[in-house]
């Protein structure tokens, strides 16, 4: 007589089948050997725990945002400095409270805090998906490929990074679906605030034979934003981090000129985190806590950060500017007559690379 | 460990209820059970094995260890590879010298520093003495905290012709409950060079590296 099996025994007993299927994950390696698996542990000796060390983790929210949204990434950082300072985290003025979120508020929490303030990741970027265009020589308009990821990952069975194709031609971008496995990332990203660089000029009565004014343009110095923001450093997350410009001319020329300033920070790029899915998450795939999560660190250590210049209380001398009557000061810089000033213009960026307080970033 | 019993079926056989149950119970010593630092997440279509070492603490250079709340123990370092001392000796001294204070000079945030204090030659701006103290704000002249704190990166030159710096070793918070935190700051042997004003001779930065 044939006896029927209950559907839950049955599915239990899938399950458990399903999930003995090993999966490398953080420290371990797992490979098919004649029909068995071979687990090893990867042999990597446990990090020092060093300034800026991520620890990322899952937590299911009180309140889930939406109801898509039940949980959230966030990180803890081992504490890490700026010169004597600890580096900050903004959040909520209560974050401590069951309130946190209602609070609009916020403040700087030191990393040295307790309780410790954390990072929320909002934004994975996708590194297998092709996003940005270029246009090669031939003016046709192709998506790049997509950023990848490192090395290192190839062993989880990441799907292979989408490389790139014709965007008018609307031919989909070449994929191999080698793994299932999805990737995201966030950086983490330090800021400085610092001394802003600015310009003043100033018309002169002045009128020489040539029949050009004379302005004068000089450079000084604003605390504002660093006095404002208590000269702290803050870390936070962004979901791909660029950084600004190293040629300060065109800023120098346009920016600085135009009263626009500068950035008043400076920014170090911390550490990358990679987070990898379970398999067949699906290319739309957003981390949630079945995913694992990988620190790549930038920096290991403390930090110091000083400006280029140290600023004297006595500034330089002005630049004297000769400028054609009736013309705006940014006119002769941006049309035809630029010529005319070049010796001008040289000195005056002579005179801001001089003074610039772009600072820089060095270990301890 | 008892090996799987996996039970056979013949072919024709109609599966019995003893079978099943032995089947399940094969399947049921077929689930991953996490050891030690081993950490496991099933997904459904497999199990993500995680093999989790605890971080270890750096102990390195300088590392500062509070005794009671008015002792600390530096561990040994070198500034221009000239030897850090307390009171004069050598950290490298056996047995180590303990660095005393009445009690702890913390700031208004409750934030105090075990700093390297170094005084340079007038001449050579050679490193003359490398000693190890707790003060407030490493940046003030007699290391006590200021409402305006010196914000203008790397160490401050105080002293006469600028020759005296600190440069802060660890950072101490004192709880809420009372207790003292000690938060690593400096890990490795430093390097040490002026920066000098206008005049080529007035020291008004310090470098740490």
């Amino acid at each position: 007589m044939a006896v029927g099996i209950p559907v839950q025994e049955w599915e239990e007993a899938r399950a458990i089948i399903a999930n003995a299927w090993p999966i490398s994950g953080l420290g371990v390696d797992v490979r098919e050997n004649g029909g068995a698996f071979l687990i090893s542990a990867t042999g990597d000796p446990a990090a020092p725990l060093h300034p800026w060390t991520i620890r990322a983790e899952w937590t299911v929210l009180d309140v889930p945002r939406d109801a898509e949204v039940r949980g959230e990434w966030r990180l803890s950082i081992e504490p890490g400095f700026v010169g004597k300072a600890d580096a900050h985290i903004v959040m909520p003025a209560a974050w401590w409270t069951e309130r946190a979120l209602e609070v609009p508020a916020v403040r700087d929490v030191p990393l040295t805090a307790s309780p410790a303030p954390y990072l929320r990741v909002n934004a994975w970027r996708n590194p297998l998906a092709s996003s940005s265009l270029v246009s090669p020589e031939t003016g046709d308009l192709r998506l790049a490929p997509a950023e990848g990821f490192p090395a290192a990952f190839r062993r989880l069975g990441i799907r292979t990074p989408e490389g790139g194709g014709d965007l008018l031609s609307l031919t989909a971008p070449t994929a191999v679906a080698e793994g299932t496995r999805e990737i995201r990332a966030v950086d983490l990203v330090l800021s400085q605030p610092r001394l802003a660089q600015r310009l003043s000029y100033t018309p002169s009565d002045t009128v020489l034979e040539t029949g050009e004014a004379v302005v004068d343009v000089q450079v000084t110095y604003a605390n504002g934003y660093a006095s404002a923001r208590g000269n702290r450093a803050t870390l936070r997350v962004v979901s791909k981090y660029t950084p600004p410009s190293t040629d300060r001319s065109l800023d120098a020329l346009f920016g600085l000129l135009l009263q626009g300033g500068d950035t008043e920070q400076d920014e170090i790029h911390l550490a990358t985190l990679w987070i990898v899915s379970p398999p067949d998450a699906g290319a739309g795939a957003e981390p949630d806590g079945t995913w694992t999560p990988y620190a790549e660190y930038k920096v290991f250590w403390n930090l110091h950060h000083a400006t280029r210049t140290f600023v004297d209380p006595l500034a330089d001398e002005p630049i004297t500017f000769q400028v054609p009557i009736g013309e705006g000061l940014a006119q002769p810089i941006v049309n035809a007559e630029l010529a005319r000033v070049n010796t001008e213009i040289a000195l005056a960026l002579a005179s801001l690379n001089r003074s610039q307080v772009t600072g820089k970033f060095w270990t301890v | 460990m008892t090996p799987i019993e996996i039970p056979v079926a013949r072919s024709g056989e109609p599966v019995q209820p003893g079978a099943w149950n032995a089947m399940r119970a094969a399947v049921q010593q077929l689930q991953l059970k996490s050891g030690t630092n081993c950490r496991l997440k099933p997904t459904g279509r497999g199990t993500i094995i995680d093999f989790v070492q605890q971080p270890q603490s750096f102990s390195g250079y300088w590392q500062v260890t509070l005794r009671g709340g008015t002792q600390a123990m530096v561990r040994p370092g070198t500034v221009n590879k000239v030897p850090a001392t307390i009171d004069g000796v050598d950290l490298a001294t056996r047995p180590a010298p303990l660095l005393q204070f009445e009690q702890l000079e913390l700031d208004e945030q409750d934030r105090g520093y075990i700093a390297l204090h170094v005084r340079c030659d007038a001449e050579s701006y050679a490193i003359l003495s490398a000693e190890i103290v707790q003060v407030a704000d490493p940046d003030t002249d007699d290391g006590r905290a200021t409402s305006t704190p010196y914000t203008g990166g790397a160490a401050r030159a105080f002293g006469e012709g600028g020759l005296q710096a600190r440069h802060p070793l660890a950072m101490l918070r004192r709880r809420a409950d009372g207790s003292v935190a000690v938060f690593q700051m400096t890990h490795f042997p430093l390097q040490h060079r002026l920066a000098f004003g206008k005049d080529g001779k007035t020291a008004v930065r310090h470098f740490f590296y």
